[in-house]
Parts: C-alpha cells; sequence; structure tokens
C-alpha cells in the first residue's frame, strides 16, 4: 500500500466506526426473545424497519410491536416477566432496567390498542411503581401479577354489557381501557406473591386486589370504575388470549407429580386454599400491604363508590 | 425413486425427526407414571435460551411447581399450549396452576375444556377432585 492511501484508510475506518456506533445506538439493547408467534404479528424497530415476528428472535428496547387478527405473540423478558400481545394490539416497551444484582430495576409498556396478558417477572419485585403498563387514558402500576388488558372501543362494549357506566359519562372510543386482574389471588397456595395493580388516571387511584377483579378508565382523567368481570367478559378473553384444542390428542401424555395429587386430598391445607407456602414458599409468598385498607363492594363502583369496612383483604381508592 | 428420495429429505422429514426426537426426550424425561420431578435443574437462562423446546419447558415447569411457583409454571404451561393447543395433559397440569394461583376462572374453563378429552384414569380423577375444590 502507497503513503497517499494511507488517509483514505484512515477516513475509511473512520466512517466505518461511526456507521457501526449509529448502528448500535438505533438498534439498542436486547430485553428480550420472541417466545410463541401466531399468525400475523410484526415487530418495527427505532430505524423502522419492519418484520414478521419470529420465534427465538430478541426483543429490543423501543420496537414497536403490531398484532392482526388472530394472531398472538407471546415475549420472554430478561426478568422473568411473559407479555402476550394478543390481537389487534400494538404495544411497546420503553424501559427496561433490569439487573438480577440490584433492587432498583424498573420497567415501562405502552399499550395504545388491543388485548394483552402480563405475568410478573422479577422487576415487579422492586416494588409497586417498578412496572408501569401505560395506555392513552391510564397507567398501571403491577405487583407480582398476572394481569390483562384491553384498551380501545371493545373494553368500552365490555363495560356496557356489565351496565357499570354511569349515563353521561365520556368514553374515549380509542382510549378507553380495561385491566382485569386474574392473581394470583387472596388465596394462592403457592410461593407467588399475591397480585395487586393499581390504576391512575388524572388524579384518580384505585388499588385492586383479587382475582377477575376489573377496572375501566373511560377516558383520560376519568374515575376507574371497579367491578367483577362477568364470565361472558371473560370468555371474550379467553378466545383471544387463551387456547382452545384444534383437534384429537396428539402429543405425549404425561401424569401430573403427585403433589396435586396431595393437595386434592380432603382435609390438606393447600387444597383449602390455605395462605401457606406449599414449597419452598417464605420470603417472596406474601404482601406485606398495610393492615388497614378500605374496602369496595362487589357491585361496580366508580371514585365515589361505596366504602364498606376496613380490612386487609381487597381494595383501596386513594383519589385526592 | 429418484422423487421418493427426495421426499425422504424435505422438510416433512425433518420436522417428523424434530418430533420424534421430542417425543423420545419427552419419554426418557417423564415417566407415564410420574411421582415427582428429580430431572436436572433447569435455568431460566436455559429456558431463555430454547423457550420453543417442549421437553425443557415441561420440566421446568415441573421443577417449578414443585417449589409452589406456579406463576412461571403456568408461563411455561402456556408457552407449550400455544404451540400443542391438543396436548392435553398439559392443559391439565396447567388448569392445576390455575387453582393454585386462585384464578379460578380461568382454572375453571380449562377443566372444563378437559372434560370430553381422552384423560388416563388417574388425570380423570384429578381432573374430577379439582373441579369439586373449585366448586367450594
Amino acid at each position: 500500500m502507497s503513503m497517499t492511501n494511507k488517509p483514505l484508510l484512515s477516513i475509511s475506518l473512520l466512517v466505518l466506526t461511526l456507521g457501526l456506533s449509529t448502528f448500535a445506538s438505533a438498534q439498542s439493547a436486547s430485553i428480550g426473545v420472541n417466545a410463541a408467534v401466531k399468525g400475523d404479528v410484526t415487530v418495527t424497530t427505532v430505524d423502522q424497519i419492519a418484520k414478521q415476528a419470529v420465534v427465538k428472535e430478541e426483543v429490543y428496547l423501543g420496537q414497536m410491536i403490531n398484532s392482526k387478527k388472530v394472531s398472538s405473540l407471546q415475549i420472554l423478558l430478561k426478568d422473568k416477566t411473559v407479555f402476550t400481545v394478543g390481537p389487534e394490539c400494538e404495544l411497546t416497551i420503553d424501559k427496561f432496567v433490569y439487573d438480577p444484582n440490584k433492587a432498583n430495576n424498573s420497567m415501562v409498556a405502552n399499550v395504545s390498542k388491543g388485548m394483552f396478558r402480563f405475568m410478573s417477572g422479577n422487576i415487579s419485585n422492586s416494588g409497586a411503581d417498578a412496572v408501569s403498563i401505560n395506555t392513552p387514558t391510564s397507567s398501571m402500576g403491577i405487583r407480582g401479577t398476572m394481569v390483562e388488558g384491553l384498551v380501545g372501543a371493545n373494553a368500552i362494549q365490555i363495560a356496557q354489557g356489565a351496565g357499570i357506566i354511569p349515563a353521561g359519562t365520556a368514553l374515549d372510543a380509542t382510549g378507553a381501557t380495561l385491566f382485569v386482574l386474574r392473581g394470583p389471588g387472596q388465596n394462592t397456595t403457592g410461593m407467588n406473591r399475591k397480585g395487586e395493580i393499581t390504576v391512575t388516571s388524572g388524579d384518580h387511584t384505585v388499588i385492586v386486589k383479587g382475582s377477575n377483579r376489573a377496572v375501566f378508565v373511560p377516558s383520560a382523567g376519568a374515575a376507574p370504575i371497579v367491578f367483577s368481570l362477568s364470565p361472558i367478559a371473560f370468555q371474550n378473553f379467553s378466545q383471544n388470549l387463551r387456547t382452545t384444542p384444534t383437534g384429537p390428542a396428539t402429543y405425549g401424555r404425561f401424569e401430573i407429580d403427585s403433589h396435586f395429587k396431595a393437595k386434592a386430598q380432603p382435609g390438606s391445607a393447600s387444597a383449602q386454599g390455605g395462605n401457606g407456602a406449599a414449597g419452598a414458599g417464605g420470603a417472596s409468598a406474601s404482601g406485606g400491604i398495610g393492615a388497614s385498607t378500605i374496602v369496595f363492594g362487589l357491585g361496580a363502583i366508580g371514585g365515589i363508590g361505596a366504602v364498606i369496612a376496613n380490612n386487609n383483604n381487597d381494595e383501596e381508592p386513594s383519589s385526592p | 425413486m429418484k422423487k421418493r428420495n427426495k421426499q425422504r429429505t424435505g422438510p416433512h422429514r425433518l420436522l417428523r425427526a424434530s418430533h420424534i426426537s421430542f417425543l423420545a426426550a419427552l419419554a426418557m424425561s417423564v415417566s407415564p407414571s410420574a411421582t415427582e420431578y428429580n430431572g436436572p435443574a433447569i435455568t431460566f437462562e436455559q429456558i431463555y435460551a430454547n423457550p420453543d423446546d417442549q421437553a425443557l419447558n415441561l420440566n421446568y415447569a415441573r421443577q417449578q411447581a414443585a417449589i409452589g411457583d406456579y406463576l412461571h409454571a403456568a408461563a411455561s404451561l402456556e408457552r407449550m399450549l400455544y404451540s400443542q393447543p391438543n396436548w392435553d395433559s398439559a392443559r391439565l397440569f396447567y388448569a392445576l396452576c390455575l387453582y393454585h394461583l386462585d384464578d379460578l376462572q380461568a382454572a375453571t374453563r380449562e377443566l372444563d375444556i378437559l372434560q370430553t378429552r381422552p384423560l388416563t384414569p388417574s388425570q380423570r380423577g384429578l381432573l374430577n377432585d379439582y373441579r369439586k375444590m373449585v366448586a367450594k
């Protein structure tokens, strides 16, 4: 190589280095992996490159995930969180800070439309505000939880079907949100923390505990309405987020481990839904919630709903 | 003759081979009359690297359920049912995890589905026991 070519080589290396660093920053950090894909699910990178989601492909911060009808994607995040993107959903994970050796981890996801399911991982152990799922009208904080959500006109339909929307309530057809806490419920028998969600809309906040309890936010800033999800509404979620056999049994049959049989015996503490840990329970088995909270009744309630009693087992409104 | 050979090296053969190897792995790792999980410890990192490995997910679910971590057992089983919705044994296992997570509505849904599916006598007994517990 002649001496005159050296500056050219240096410039080329500089350009290449700059190009690589730009690529690296645009690519962002891997935060999870596609664990299961059904149908037509598109992943759009921060560089606006869209492609079909594929199992085992890494998920990056800031990617937008869009699913079509009868399509869904299960994402496994590095902290063990499982995020299921249901049909016609749009999801972005905008913040993911996770170091298993640290306690101040956090995650923020945005769901602008559609249905999703979320199963907590380790980040939710960092505190009640460590995991947030935002929608156009509300924000949900999650603690040790299986939760499902729906954003848009279908959320309004379910709320209307339940008869919980007061007359004259303003409804945001694109941003109305329904959250449903699935568990672990108050009678969970394992080592998992009892589930709890905190839903905030404007100045209003409600804390919900107990399986099948739902929160509907009709529009931004409106008081959240708490109610129990009806079997029909549950079926709606099931059709979109759960599986159903499609034919005869074809896969390897196995017997269920005997500890389940033992728990099904009459008189067994866990069979009766006791509150002890069934195995290595212990440290993370309970929620450490304050002893005195205000309880809502089982009927539908809004920000001014009936306050019943002092109990450590249910829900708390904390509007200002 | 040539055509037949070509078929044997095609994607169907690969799919069949992977299906057979999975069943073989399953047979080795889960005996038909399993009592408790006593296989090698499975780490989350292994699951993360192989989220579609059915045998690995099943054993991870068994391992986690044995220590009372029904949440992550259920998550693994959901993944398995996603790709194999006709896997009745996995669905029964999933239903029991949901019961212990106190999501009775979801547990009932899975138990209802299994009511008309072919189960072993032991599985049928477990199904009936848990149905009674849910109804209490």
